[in-house]
């Protein structure tokens, strides 16, 4: 990973940590944020709530962990795991359930419904995808101490979650997806199947997958030259790769959108493979043009061969190791 | 449930939806909205309105009248099937509207709704007597009847297999490839790419099966859930018609979201190699690239 990447995954893991910190202090759970080392006490546990997408419910979770030792601690023995129904929301008897199961004394139960009920309520107002206090320490001396706090809030939501942390990655322009992957070969697309397939194709060629750009729904012919403009710059790629199902665009009317938005001297190849109303004519299009560093494909498997051929080409011109 | 002669005649998929289902756009005056309802009346469909709030009593798209509620909406066109395709913050809003109004079948093309917001409205909806397609779904299309939604009309002739994705692009892919090599379709149906979505494969399995018009089955999916695999015990247990499977995301490292806010996988069961594995041992036809895709109708 370069450099550009690793801070700006060093800078947005820093403020997720400080926005759940923020946000359990607000709810009255404080978390130790100190660095601890070693923690003694009678219990530690990962208590978490999460969203279960096969049965639309929340499932909140206690997982009995070793003593903290090293900073770190492992699972042990089952997790405790309790669903709750939104529209009923969560209740007593299914705090003090996850309290039995892991062994909580008889009387801190309260205390423990308490935590419960605030990181439920966490979990619901930040619009969080997975909710966690880990560890969760209950001490010698009976007091409930956090260490750690996760909110992973739902990128979805995020217009109406001030301050939560953005997704760590270049921005794509508006409108389109960005799937960033580690490799080097960058699909664009339109439709978020058609970007799985193709880097699936990709790597049936021993070729390395970038991601996709996703140009989704909407008008193609306005959101092909950003979207290319943007693959094209991404660090690290040295192919992109536009496969288009044209919908209701027609493919020449892209081919020559493809040939508008080619820069004269442009150093990434482009590959180009369409299906769809008038493929034929666009294809047709982009071989009369002749460019250099273009090269339009018969289909997505002769697409993907010649994708993965360019990009070991490329690497060994920037002077990579070839692998 | 005895049939009666009526329902003897007409096909499930056609009771699904056909060219005289009353079909309203919720978001027809949008740019996109006036583009793909402009699609869905050059293919034959019935749209009878559109809903807009503050834009009651205008003229929509080809003279289609504009309601500012579902309510009134229904009242005057007996509207069975609503299309809700507006922005991500009022998509909710605009489904909830249509249950409360009666609407048979919703069908959410919106994109980006955040997912408690979904699995609120699913466990109403499912309380009700009216189905809820998507979100994030490309629509409906019954070849030669109507096209529910903005899925490319060309790609589509009427046959009879049946077709269920949760990836809009590569059902049209897919059914234009079938197109082209002369296999016709009876429906297609996008169930939508979304972690959560209100109709699920075995939801479509059950009216493929059904369906006296409906040969065989295309199920297209790919990693993240386990829908697939609640597809594949179905088939094992109940379905007598072939069915054949394109399973993507083969590639994704686990954790990494693939476009479709559901599309990834945590445990291994969620991968789209299990996937594959367990459609095949329930006797499905899989592939996992296209052109091997195609090739399982021709051996």
């Amino acid at each position: 990973m370069d450099n550009f990447q690793t801070e700006l995954h060093k800078h947005t893991a820093q403020t997720s940590r400080t926005f759940a910190r923020d946000y359990f202090l607000r709810a009255g759970i404080a978390i130790e944020s100190e660095a601890f080392w070693e923690v003694e006490g009678q219990l530690a546990l990962r208590l978490s709530a999460s969203n279960d997408r096969n049965t639309g419910k929340v499932n909140l979770t206690a997982a009995p962990l070793s003593p903290v030792r090293d900073g770190a601690s492992l699972l042990i023995g089952t997790p405790i795991v309790e669903s709750v129904t939104l529209s009923i929301g969560l209740r007593d008897f299914q705090a003090r359930a996850l309290a039995l199961g892991v062994n909580v004394p008889t009387m801190l139960w309260d205390d423990f419904t308490d935590i419960v009920r605030k990181l439920y309520a966490c979990h619901l107002n930040a619009d969080s995808l997975y909710t966690a206090l880990d560890p969760l320490v209950l001490t010698n001396d009976d007091l409930w101490i956090a260490y750690g706090g996760v909110i992973e809030v739902d990128p979805n939501a995020h217009f109406r979650q001030p301050g939560a942390p953005p997704p760590p990655m270049p921005l794509p322009p508006e409108r389109i997806n960005y799937v960033p992957l580690a490799g080097d070969i960058i699909s664009v697309v339109n439709g978020a199947g058609l970007g799985m397939l193709t880097a699936d194709a990709v790597t049936r060629y021993g070729g390395v997958s970038a991601g996709m750009v996703d140009m989704s729904s909407g008008s193609l012919l306005e959101k092909l030259a950003p979207a290319l403009t943007f693959a094209a710059s991404l660090p690290r790629v040295n192919v992109v790769l536009l496969n288009l199902f044209a919908g209701m665009t027609r493919c020449d009317d892209i081919a020559r959108a493809v040939l508008q938005w080619m820069p004269a001297e442009t150093s990434v190849p482009l590959i180009v493979r369409m299906s769809g109303y008038d493929n034929e004519e666009g294809k047709e299009i982009l071989d009369k043009a002749a460019r250099l560093t273009l090269y339009s494909a018969i289909d997505l498997e002769d697409a993907a061969r010649r994708a993965v051929h360019l990009a070991n080409e490329r690497k060994v011109e920037r002077g990579y190791p070839s692998e | 449930m005895p049939f009666t002669s009526q329902m003897n005649e007409r096909s499930n998929v056609a009771i699904l939806a056909n060219k005289n289902s009353r079909v309203l756009v919720q978001g027809m005056t949008g740019r996109e909205g006036r583009t793909f309802t402009d699609h869905m009346i050059a293919y034959g469909t019935n749209v009878v309105g559109g809903v807009t709030p503050h834009k009651g009593g205008e003229w929509g798209v080809r003279g289609r009248p504009v309601f500012d509620t579902v309510r009134a909406a229904v009242n005057a066109t007996e509207a069975d099937i609503s299309v809700v395709a507006v922005a991500a913050q009022q998509a909710v809003d605009a489904v909830y509207e249509a249950v409360d109004a009666g609407i048979r079948m919703i069908i959410c093309i919106t994109e980006g709704i955040p997912m408690q917001d979904m699995m609120r409205l699913i466990e109403y909806v499912r309380g009700t007597s009216s189905r809820l397609i998507g979100a994030n779904s490309p629509g409906i299309l019954i070849p030669s009847e109507c096209s529910i939604g903005i899925m490319p009309w060309y790609i589509a002739t009427r046959g009879g297999i049946g077709v269920v994705s949760r990836s809009g692009s590569l059902m049209y892919e897919v059914t234009y490839g079938l197109t082209i090599r002369e296999l016709g379709q009876s429906a297609l149906v996008g169930i939508g790419g979304d972690s959560i979505v209100g109709t699920s494969f075995v939801d479509i399995l059950e009216y493929f099966e059904d369906d006296h018009e409906t040969e065989a089955v295309v199920l297209i999916g790919e990693l993240g859930g386990r829908m697939e695999l609640d597809a594949a015990r179905f088939i094992k247990s109940r379905m007598s018609k072939p069915v054949y499977a394109l399973i993507t995301g083969g590639t994704a490292p686990q954790g990494v979201r693939m476009g479709h806010a559901g599309a990834h996988y945590l445990t291994n069961e969620e991968s789209a190699g299990y996937k594959l594995a367990a459609l095949r041992d329930a006797g499905a036809r899989v592939a996992d690239r296209l052109e091997d895709f195609y090739a399982l109708f021709t051996h």
